[in-house]
């Protein structure tokens, strides 16, 4: 090749820079095309371990027990979990999403409890094919894009179904029919405005009292304020949607009113994310009422569940440290659901074909969510065809649980979460 | 002295140059040079001075100019962070997309004091989320930025520049959950720094120059030449402050204060050299002057020529006179030498005198002492330190029948004999040590005698033992007359035992048949009788009942006699005293139709410290005695103190309208067998013992018993005796408190029947069916024991459930008896008859063993309730009974089908406050039916009431173990009622009293006390036998 060097060149190139050219660009293609096979598979989890820490631990625990399950392989190849801690800061968590875009062993993101990271950054996960599987986030957009190429999977209570859940308990089962709504003023609070006033509608309830709104981080004063207020209404019942540094928030200047003032609270599961029922503990907890929406699995209601029971020593086994009993699994809503949707990850990533470049194994895996035709054994039940392919006739298909998974539950004396039983009488779609 | 003068002039005459001229040379170089020092040192101290106080004057402007310039950034640096921690930046930093519109209009309105600043939100990666007004700063890439964003800090104050333009730099973190998210930062023009209010005023004639990370930033303030400056570094940034100020001001005024100090000083100093050269003059060289010539004249002995010198000098005029005191002086010393030599040889002459008039009475004295020492009858021997004999009296020699010589320098072992010289060495050995009288008598069997032996140390006058003085006396006639006395007191004693002894008996003799007979009385007075035999049993009963009181006079009035009264003052409730005789004598007054009544002063004290058996004796006695010479009218007895002294009297006056009696006889009526009519006696009865036995016992109480009477109207005894207590420190009393105190004696229950055998140990015959009859009355079946054998023989034979056992019969007496029984393990319990009244008889027969205890003649009513201690009354045995028999018989079954009906009416009417107090569910479980419950329950409040009165009169009498026997009965009654907490209190008590403990034993009868009175009070509100009619 050398000997051609000065004897011709081509385009004003040389017959040196065409071969170093031509063999640069083949390095990057087969850079770019390495197949993942025979190497790692890396899982992200990026969620808030700050604010709600108990929330991000949580999720990580289902995520390994699943993964424990199979000896931490999937098809063959390792598995490793990075995780990163975007503490809520919605740029913060874009700056994580970016650096999953620079792995190239990375196959998918699990998100974390808050919806505002997926919602202000839902376009560019769509538009960057990021794989995110949202075990807690419950904002109704999230897993609604408009278009074909979406690329969010939620196995978590969907604020579309939440609403009508927390409605129909206040005003079935409870009786309640003046709520007002205290909603976080971001795009989740927002999304729950919108299907707890549909709900409400739903239940002959046209009139709401009032609608309040609070910012993250909001203070005692103000919550007392934003409380005095709602108590100058004629309200019976508060909608609660925030998540658990504003609940221990609310729930504190609620239990320093007189108790005369003090209204009963149906929240959102939020509050259940951090250390709400160490602070707001028992003692505290008896002067207020309080109920909040849960899917329907839980280690204590359900001991004799045969998974449960093998999850539960499979947990005790992997975190000696933390777990002895199903009480100790803290924020249990995100081990369960992280747990579940890691079974359903597996299941899809071992029919998908691993070969080829990560951007080209995230589209095989994600078609293949979208058509799991066997059905997976879940805590919460068993999964058949969890998701499917959405559009604006099917806005559900990234959705795996229905609202008939949802229901109210409260906190016990250990600060263990119990659901409420018998909720099938309230919770139907059909009006009594 | 003669040459004195010649010296002074010599020396005079050494001096050339003239005081007042010395004196003014001296004057004026002192002021010159004074006046120099003064000007000189003027001018530098106010150098010095002039530059410290500018310079801290300085200093401190410089400091406050500093904390105004610290207080501007503090200040906006709290604005800034409370606008950092508003929610909506909060979420701006976390969700800046959601919020960027929100956001724009919220950071327009934030202002600090009214100004607004430019000022910049940024986010976790320093890029700006917004910022307003203009100049835009990058803030990427800086090293506070990337601090405050890792949480190193949570503010930073700087300076930042932008086109030549200085800003000062204010950054506050913005935190969720804790951690840094976000920075709002704010750019402030430099010159905002001097709108500070004040800042302008301390920069008035000075000139403020801000230095930051050594470069120059801005000046203000006007400039000088001639310049001083102070330098400081903020706390809160690396801001230097140079402080500059000119020296040319304050240069100016000092010199000009200096030139005119010194001009005065100058000025001072001459007219002080003027002054002090004319006053030298007059006050010093003309005074001494006049004083030289004076000594001279003094020289020449002129001594009439003293003439004192006046000066205003004051030392002057002291020299002056001083010098004519010497010359005084010298004259009279001489005189009074003279005069001590006459008064020494005076002096000589009288002790020479006085020494020999004292020789002479010391040959006089000792001849004396001789003469006295030689006369006694008693040995003297007077030992030196090494005890060798240096004196001797001629009784001494006589007795040891040694020459006085051949005795002297021998031992104190020559004069005893051989067995008594350990004796003798350790008499004298020990005074040696002790230094102090030692004594020992001696026999001397040879010679049948008793000495007596008395050492006394001599000491020195510096305190050292030199010797000693041995006194021996012959006491063989006293030791004999002492052994004399001795075998006369035994035999008195002896004497004295066998009359007590005597007594015993008596009592015992006398009170058993009077046992049979008043009980046999009693009996036949509850069959039906004819009235003339009605009258005749009366009359029995009457004349027994004198009989017996006769008797206990006569014992009482022995053993006063005997001397064998004791007296126990203990401290005791007046209360209970008083209450108890009311209850004694009510009846026995409204049977003649009196009036009764006891008046109470409400100053008495609530306790005593007497005998309250004695008390209450007196009292009994008395009152007894007003009402049986009373026909019509009223006894009163009127209570109160006597005196007012703490340690008071406490008076009773027993007042009646009775017969009353003369004057004459007054005095006889305290005296024994006397009525104070010889005729009365036949009409009322009675020994005549009653008022002398009251009389004595108040005597031995440390009172006395005094009477006033007027005849046909009545009379008034006086009881007065010590109250035993301090009465300020004493509660009041209260009788109603008293009350509870159990002086009430319950009667017994003559409808209740017991269940059970009892076995009667009993000697004499008529005792023996007097027991059959009064127990069989009571429901229970009979088995007499002759005697102590044959009581052991049954009651190891058969199956009892209680022994009544007569202390004295033959051959084996009941105490003996007892000791056999529990010793072989016996349970059943024993109670012991005595008819020995005599103290500490119960005593024994609680050691002997025995349970309890009866005084005979048995009291109708007091054999009940020790039957009922230890017996089940019918209902109770029946009650059992039903339980475990199954076929109830056809009698019993109606009345029980109406109670059962009943409990459902009444159970419900239960009290809860009643439940509270016992354990009603267990108690009916454990009898049967509600019904059993409620006949019983007043039988237990009695028991309890009986019990408690007994307990609190054991404790009263300290007696410890009827303390331990009633508490035990009390938890009996506590056990059997389910009121756990009473059987407690009552089982602690029974084990203090036990342990004969009594402090405790008081103090858990308080606890006791308070207990029962709940609980009776509870259960006696309530109308048990009301409830059983309804049934």
């Amino acid at each position: 090749m050398y000997m051609l060097d000065k004897a011709h060149t081509f385009l004003g190139l040389d017959a040196a820079q065409w071969v170093g050219g031509i063999l640069g660009v083949l390095t990057c293609c087969y850079c770019a095309c390495t197949p993942v096979m025979g190497s790692d598979i890396h899982i992200y989890l990026d969620a808030d371990r700050t604010g709600t820490k108990l929330s991000g631990i949580s999720i990580e625990q289902g995520i390994r027990t699943a993964l424990s399950e199979v000896g931490g392989k999937i098809a063959g190849h390792q598995v490793k979990l990075v995780i990163r801690d975007h503490r809520g800061n919605t740029r913060r968590s874009k700056r994580h999403l970016e650096e999953y875009l620079q792995d190239k062993h990375a196959l998918a993101v699990f998100a974390g409890l808050h919806s505002p990271p997926l919602l202000a950054n839902r376009e560019f996960i769509n538009v960057n094919e990021i794989l995110v599987l949202d075990p807690w986030a419950a904002a109704g957009p999230i897993t609604r894009y408009p278009s074909a190429n979406n690329w969010i999977f939620r196995l978590s209570v969907d604020d579309t179904k939440a609403g009508y859940v927390i409605a129909r308990y206040a005003v079935r089962a409870c009786g309640f029919k003046r709520p007002v709504l205290l909603l976080e003023d971001t795009g989740w609070g927002k999304s729950n405005e919108k299907t707890m006033k549909s709900a409400l509608r739903e239940l002959g309830i046209d009139m709401l009292v009032s609608v309040k709104w609070f910012n993250w981080s909001v203070s005692a004063v103000g919550a007392r304020i934003l409380l005095h207020e709602i108590n100058e209404t004629d309200a019976d019942v508060i909608f609660l949607v925030a998540n658990a540094p504003e609940g221990i928030t609310f729930a504190q200047a609620m239990a320093s009113l007189p108790v005369e003032q003090r209204l009963p609270i149906c929240s959102h599961w939020g509050i259940t994310g951090g250390d709400f029922p160490s602070i707001i503990d028992v003692s505290l907890r008896r002067t207020i009422r309080l109920n909040f929406i849960q899917t329907r699995f839980s280690f204590i209601n359900y001991p004799e569940n045969p998974l449960g029971q093998q999850v539960l020593s499979q947990a005790r086994h992997l975190f000696p440290e933390t777990i002895q009993t199903a009480s100790d699994i803290k924020a249990p809503a995100g081990f369960i659901h992280a747990y579940d949707l890691t079974r359903i990850l597996i299941a899809a990533v071992e029919k998908a074909d691993l070969s080829g470049d990560i951007r080209t194994i995230r589209r095989r895996v994600r078609l293949a969510l979208e058509n799991l035709d066997q059905p997976i054994q879940g805590l919460i039940k068993t999964y058949v065809r969890p998701f499917g392919i959405f559009s604006e006739e099917n806005p559900d298909a990234h959705e795996a649980l229905s609202m008939d998974d949802l229901t109210m539950a409260h906190y016990g004396d250990k600060n263990e979460i119990i659901l409420d039983e018998d909720t099938h009488l309230w919770t139907s779609s059909r009006l009594p | 002295m003669d040459k004195q003068p010649i010296a002074i002039a010599e020396s005079s005459s050494v001096c050339r140059m003239p005081l007042a001229q010395a004196f003014s040379l001296f004057v004026l170089l002192i002021m010159g040079i004074f006046g120099l020092v003064v000007c000189a040192l003027m001018a530098s101290t106010a150098h010095k001075e002039f530059a410290r106080i500018e310079t801290r004057e300085h200093k401190q402007r410089t400091a406050a100019v500093s904390n105004l310039i610290e207080s501007f950034f503090e200040q906006h640096y709290d604005i800034l962070h409370d606008h950092a921690h508003f929610p909506l930046l909060t979420q701006a930093v976390m969700q800046p997309e959601i919020s960027r519109a929100k956001i724009s209009d919220f950071m327009a309105t934030l202002s600090f004091f009214g100004n607004k600043y430019q000022m910049a939100l940024l986010d976790f990666t320093a890029s700006t989320i917004h910022s307003v007004t203009e100049p835009q700063f990058d803030y990427t890439q800086q090293h506070w930025v990337t601090d405050l964003l890792n949480g190193r800090s949570d503010r930073f104050l700087g300076v930042s520049q932008k086109e030549n333009q200085f800003f000062w730099r204010i950054a506050a973190a913005i935190q969720y959950n804790g951690m840094t998210e976000g920075i709002l930062v704010t750019e402030i023009p430099i010159e905002e720094l001097y709108t500070t209010q004040g800042l302008s005023s301390l920069l008035t004639n000075a000139h403020l120059r801000l230095v930051y990370q050594d470069q120059f930033i801005n000046s203000f303030g006007k400039i000088a030449t001639n310049e001083s400056r102070q330098i400081r570094t903020l706390k809160c940034l690396p801001l230097r402050l140079e402080y500059c100020w000119s020296h040319n001001e304050i240069t100016a005024a000092r010199n000009s204060l200096l030139v005119r100090s010194v001009l005065i000083v100058l000025l001072l100093t001459l007219t002080m050299m003027v002054l002090s050269a004319g006053w030298g003059k007059r006050f010093f060289v003309r005074p001494l002057e006049k004083l030289r010539n004076l000594t001279s004249s003094l020289a020449q002995n002129d001594s009439d020529s003293l003439v004192r010198v006046d000066s205003r000098i004051r030392e002057i005029g002291l020299l002056s006179l001083d010098f004519a005191s010497m010359v005084t002086q010298v004259r009279s010393r001489e005189q009074a030498l003279e005069e001590a030599r006459d008064n020494l040889e005076q002096q000589v002459k009288q002790r020479t005198r006085e020494l020999q008039d004292s020789q002479e009475k010391l040959l006089e004295d000792r001849n004396q002492w001789r003469t006295t020492f030689n006369a006694t009858q008693d040995m003297i021997i007077v030992y030196d330190r090494e005890l060798k004999i240096v004196q001797a009296n001629h009784a001494t020699t006589a007795w040891l029948g040694m020459g006085y010589r051949q005795l002297i320098g021998s031992t104190h072992q020559a004069i005893f004999h051989e067995n008594d010289v350990p004796k003798q060495d350790c008499l004298l050995g020990r005074m040696g040590l002790s230094a102090r009288r030692e004594r020992m008598e001696t026999y001397h069997a040879e010679c049948d005698q008793w000495l007596s032996h008395s050492v006394d140390p001599v000491f020195s006058d510096d305190g050292c033992i030199t010797g000693a003085v041995h006194v021996v006396r012959d006491i063989t006639a006293r030791k004999a007359s002492q052994t004399e006395l001795a075998n006369a007191k035994e035999a008195a004693e002896f004497a004295n035992q066998a009359k007590s002894q005597f007594l015993a008996n008596m009592s015992h003799e006398i009170r058993t048949p009077m046992n049979a007979i008043i009980g046999f009385s009693d009996m036949l007075a509850d069959e039906t009788l004819t009235h003339q035999q009605q009258a005749s049993i009366n009359t029995i009963r009457a004349s027994a009942k004198n009989l017996l009181n006769l008797i206990n006079d006569i014992l009482d009035f022995s053993k006063i006699e005997a001397g064998q009264f004791s007296i126990e003052k203990i401290d005791c409730s007046l209360g209970v005293i008083v209450n108890t005789v009311e209850s004694m004598m009510r009846q026995h007054a409204e049977r003649k139709c009196l009036d009764f009544t006891i008046v109470i002063s409400n100053d008495l004290p609530a306790q005593l410290h007497s005998d309250p058996h004695r008390v209450q004796q007196c009292l009994v006695n008395l009152v007894n005695n007003a009402i049986k010479f009373t026909e019509r009218g009223h006894v009163i007895v009127n209570i109160s103190l006597h005196g007012s002294d703490p340690h008071s009297l406490i008076r009773f006056d027993v007042e009646d309208t009775g017969v009353g009696i003369p004057e004459d006889r007054q005095q006889a009526v305290f005296e024994s067998f006397t009525q104070a009519n010889g005729r009365v006696s036949h009409g009322y009865g009675g020994t005549g013992l009653g008022l002398t036995i009251t009389k004595q016992l108040a005597e031995l109480l440390g009172g006395e018993l005094t009477l006033s009477s007027e005849p046909g109207e009545g009379s008034v005894f006086s009881l007065v005796i010590p109250t035993g207590v301090d009465i300020a420190g004493q509660p009041l009393l209260n009788r109603d408190d008293a009350h509870n105190q159990g002086a009430d004696i319950p009667e017994a229950d003559d409808a209740v029947l017991f269940s059970g055998t009892v076995l009667v140990a009993e000697d004499v015959e008529g005792s023996q069916a007097l027991m059959k009859l009064m127990l069989k009355k009571l429901g229970v079946d009979v088995v007499i024991a002759e005697d102590g054998n044959q009581a052991i023989q049954k009651a190891l034979s058969q199956s009892f459930d209680l022994i009544l056992m007569d202390m004295h019969m033959p051959h084996t007496d009941g105490y003996e008896a007892t000791r056999v029984l529990k010793q072989r393990g016996y349970k059943t319990p024993i109670v012991a008859l005595t008819a020995n009244a005599m103290k500490g008889d119960d005593q024994q027969c609680m050691d002997a063993g025995c349970d309890d205890y009866l005084v005979k003649p048995i009291d109708r009513r007091e054999l009940p309730r020790i039957l009922a201690k230890y017996l089940p009354t019918r209902q109770e045995a029946e009650s059992t009974m039903n339980d475990s028999e199954s076929a109830l018989p056809q009698e019993h079954e109606q009345p029980r089908m109406e109670r059962s009906h009943a409990q459902v009416e009444s159970g419900e009417s239960i009290d809860s406050d009643v439940k509270a107090v016992i354990n009603w569910d267990q108690l009916v479980e454990r009898l049967g039916d509600e019904d059993t419950v409620r006949e019983i329950i007043p039988t237990y409040i009695d028991n309890m009431n009986e019990y408690f009165n007994k307990l609190s009169q054991a404790v009263v009498n300290s007696d410890c173990a009827s303390i331990a026997s009633h508490a035990r009965a009390l938890k009996g009654v506590g056990r059997n009622l389910g009121i756990e907490c009473l059987a407690d209190i009552a089982g602690q008590m029974e084990h203090s009293g036990r342990a004969e403990d009594i402090e405790a034993s008081v103090q858990h009868f308080s606890g006791l006390r308070t207990e029962i009175e709940k609980v009776i009070t509870i259960l006696s509100h309530y109308d048990w036998s009301e409830k059983t009619r309804m049934a």
